[in-house]
């Protein structure tokens, strides 16, 4: 079992952190464009659905209390199948870690550093990932509790300030909606937005100090993460108008643009953008964390020079990757950028449900035997 | 190890640094104007120059205009950079004049340079120049401001909120209309008056009686070929009365051979419901006695409900005659159609249909609006 240990609260912080993973890049502009000014149908949809995941990872969290997941496929499997499945779900753990800093990078590339060389940017934000891979899950949580308050902070400031702008006819016509776009929508929000935060699973719940309270907190968190969202699309859409927020790649920066604070306080969407940055480079971390975990799992790495070389191999390729993809931005964006991630996160959610059923049947088989 | 790891992490978020510029590189674009001739785009820019402004005045004139051509907008731009070695910063840029040359099919290529470019705000103002080259205007100065942008700016807002006859519209708005269904975007003209040889003439400032300077005229609004709709100085009312642009504007009715005015304090008109084809124009007016040359003492009831009474007409009148334009223009700039859209889903096929063509010529419009005076100013009747 690993030494750290982490509170209920911090815990439900790391979990809304990783449900903001895709929404800048990839939830804002596709909801948009599929739901229209029908996207609170969708999002109402996806928060009932949301609970269903939320369920499901309950049950899964709780299943073998005192294990991580890697440890949990390995107590299920036999060896080399447990070491096979753990390195299928690490590929595409290291696969989201991609999508997401790809986007994050691609948002800054195109937006502020837009003549600093790709191989530059990379490494900015590639840099604190690597060094938040020399830690553990409870420095991460620190990190997430700093997240949180910033991008709360900003939240604030961002709403009060665009309130002005507000245009409540902007969210007409409210009945536009057709089953099928409905339908797409909110398939894709549960999970490219749910499913990442299913990667907490590699906490065991023997680490959390007081896990009897963890359900409660994770239902506080996931409600204000859901409120949080929907007002971040009322803000798009009734500030912009449903035309404007459909053209744009980040809708949810360019409504930044707008930002003006008593005729003075303008052109601060770049500071505003930072909750962004924020959560979408915890993402990445996290899912590098993960993957770091498996491997110390996979192979007991106990020994430090060992973990340094973990992390290297994860590390490396990740970044040649992301430096590699960067410029092709123009490429992956029109429809691949939902349609690939969506796929990665229902290959991993169906990873941790049969894991899950064949661990209660192989349970129960050996309680028989 | 760790703490080596974070001082590396440091260092590189220095990497916005890269390819920095100093400011005395940047060429700070205030305005910027977009036309064409013989199929080519011309760009117009307006850069703010530094100066110091002694006990003399200016010495230099404050901005520099300068010009680029191109077969796009962007080799428009870049071809300025063949006379002048500076780097444009746009961010700030207060307004844009949209040239009558570009409103056709070219005003989609406009569109989408100025929502592309990732350093344009979304804050700048749309305005247009009928009459003038829109490089004249640009050039021109003003004595009220050592930045010419800043006063163009200053005066559309301006003279929107505080006469009426006017309205701003930033990029944002116009985008939206631009692409909404059911309306079209409506700017404001602005206009040389003057010699225009002397308007950019700083020597000119010098002169309490200036005879240069520029001024907003009356609205403009462009049908689907791009032709100039021009909108009178009673339609411009009226289209800010339908829109709630007006704040603390003036209207002037007659009664008998003499004139009041009454200053808005607070107007909200909209459309209402929709019976049949007819679309209901309904709304409240809220002012104050600002003029009055009227015989009878306003220390009588019936004289105010007679000026109330007036300005609900006068009020009805320009609404009328706006809406009257739209339906012959065949051009929804009043926006009925967005309207209708937005919450009589369905009415309309607005993917299938022109609505200008075969939906607005067929609406009729039942105006109810509501007057009541709430002030008097100083006095309790009349001298």
């Amino acid at each position: 079992m690993n030494r750290y240990k982490i509170s209920s609260l911090t815990f439900s912080l790391i979990f809304m952190c990783l449900l903001n993973s895709s929404l800048l890049g990839i939830i804002f502009p596709y909801i948009l464009h599929e739901s229209k000014t029908s996207f609170y149908i969708s999002l109402g949809i996806s928060f009932l659905v949301g609970l269903v995941f939320i369920f499901i990872y309950l049950k899964i969290f709780n299943f073998l209390p005192d294990k991580d997941i890697f440890e949990k496929i390995d107590a299920i499997f036999p060896k080399w199948v447990s070491k096979i499945i753990s390195l299928i779900l690490m590929s595409l753990v290291f696969m989201i870690a991609v999508i997401v800093i790809w986007r994050l990078v691609t948002f800054i590339s195109s937006e502020f550093l837009i003549e600093t060389p790709n191989l530059f940017i990379g490494l900015l934000i590639a840099a604190p990932l690597f060094y938040a891979m020399l830690y553990d899950f409870d420095v991460i949580g620190r990190l997430a509790t700093f997240c949180l308050a910033v991008a709360f902070i900003l939240l604030m400031f961002n709403v009060i300030s665009l309130f002005s702008q507000v245009d409540i006819s902007n969210l007409k016509p409210l009945l536009n909606f057709d089953l099928m776009h409905t339908g797409k929508s909110v398939i894709v929000f549960a999970f490219v937005v749910f499913v990442p935060a299913f990667l907490t699973l590699v906490i065991p719940k023997e680490n959390i100090s007081d896990s009897t309270k963890l359900t409660k907190s994770i239902l506080v968190a996931y409600t204000l993460e859901m409120i949080s969202i929907g007002l971040i699309f009322f803000i798009i859409v009734t500030v912009l108008g449903i035309e404007i927020s459909n053209i744009y790649t980040f809708p949810s920066y360019v409504v930044l643009k707008t930002l003006s604070v008593l005729s003075f306080i303008q052109n601060t969407e770049n500071i505003s953008i930072l909750v962004w940055v924020l959560l979408m480079t915890f993402s990445g971390s996290f899912c590098l964390l993960f993957m770091k975990t498996g491997l110390k799992d996979l192979f007991n790495l106990d020994k430090k020079k060992t973990q340094i070389f973990s992390i290297l191999f994860i590390f490396l390729p990740f970044l040649g990757i992301i430096i590699y993809m960067l410029p092709y931005e123009i490429y992956l964006n029109k429809f691949k950028y939902v349609s690939v991630p969506t796929l990665i996160n229902m290959s991993i959610f169906g990873m941790f449900i049969i894991i899950y059923l064949i661990g209660i049947i192989v349970n129960k088989f050996k309680r028989i035997t | 190890m760790k703490k080596l790891i974070l001082v590396l992490c440091m260092v590189l978020m220095c990497t916005g640094c890269w390819n920095y510029k100093e400011l005395t590189e940047l060429g700070i674009v205030s305005a910027m104007a977009i036309s064409k001739k013989d199929n080519k785009y011309v760009i117009d820019m307006q850069l703010v120059n530094i100066v110091e402004a002694g006990d003399k005045g200016v010495p230099e004139s404050p901005i520099s205009v300068m010009s680029g051509e191109g077969d796009t907008i962007a080799d428009a731009i870049r071809s300025i950079n063949m006379k002048i070695s500076k780097v444009f910063f746009s961010s700030n840029m207060e307004y844009m004049i949209i040239d009558k040359s570009v409103t056709d099919e070219s005003l989609e290529e406009v569109m989408d340079f100025l929502a592309r470019d990732t350093k344009l705000s979304l804050n700048f103002l749309i305005v247009t120049s009928t009459n003038d080259d829109p490089k004249d205007v640009l050039a021109a100065l003003s004595q009220f401001n050592l930045n010419p942008a800043s006063n163009v700016s200053e005066l559309v807002k301006r003279s929107e909120g505080r006469y009426g006859a006017s309205t701003s519209i930033t990029f944002k708005e116009f985008l939206a209309k631009y692409l909404a269904n059911g309306v079209t975007p409506v700017v404001p003209n602005i206009k040389l008056v003057g010699e225009v040889s002397d308007a950019d003439d700083s020597e000119t400032l010098k002169e309490s009686d200036s005879n240069n300077y520029v001024e907003v005229d009356n609205l403009v609004a462009f049908d689907e070929e791009g032709n100039v709709i021009i909108l009178e100085t009673d339609e411009s009312f009226g289209y800010n009365f339908l829109n709630n642009h007006i704040q603390n504007g003036s209207v002037t009715s007659q009664c008998g051979d003499n004139y009041f005015t009454i200053q808005t304090l607070k107007s909200k008109i909209g459309y209402g419901d929709l019976k049949g084809n007819k679309l209901k124009i309904e709304g409240e007016v809220q002012g104050e006695v600002f003029f009055y040359g009227c015989e009878g003492n306003l220390n009588n009831e019936k004289n105010l409900d007679k000026l109330a009474k007036l300005t609900k007409e006068t009020i009805t009148n320009y609404i009328k005659k706006t809406v009257n334009l739209a339906k012959e223009t065949k051009t929804d700039f009043i926006g009925a159609g967005n309207y209708l859209y937005k919450n009589e889903y369905g009415y309309f096929d607005f993917d299938k249909k022109d609505w200008n063509k075969e939906g607005l010529p067929n609406i009729d419009f039942d105006i109810d609006i509501e007057v009541t005076l709430l002030k008097q100013g100083n006095l309790k009747g009349d001298i």
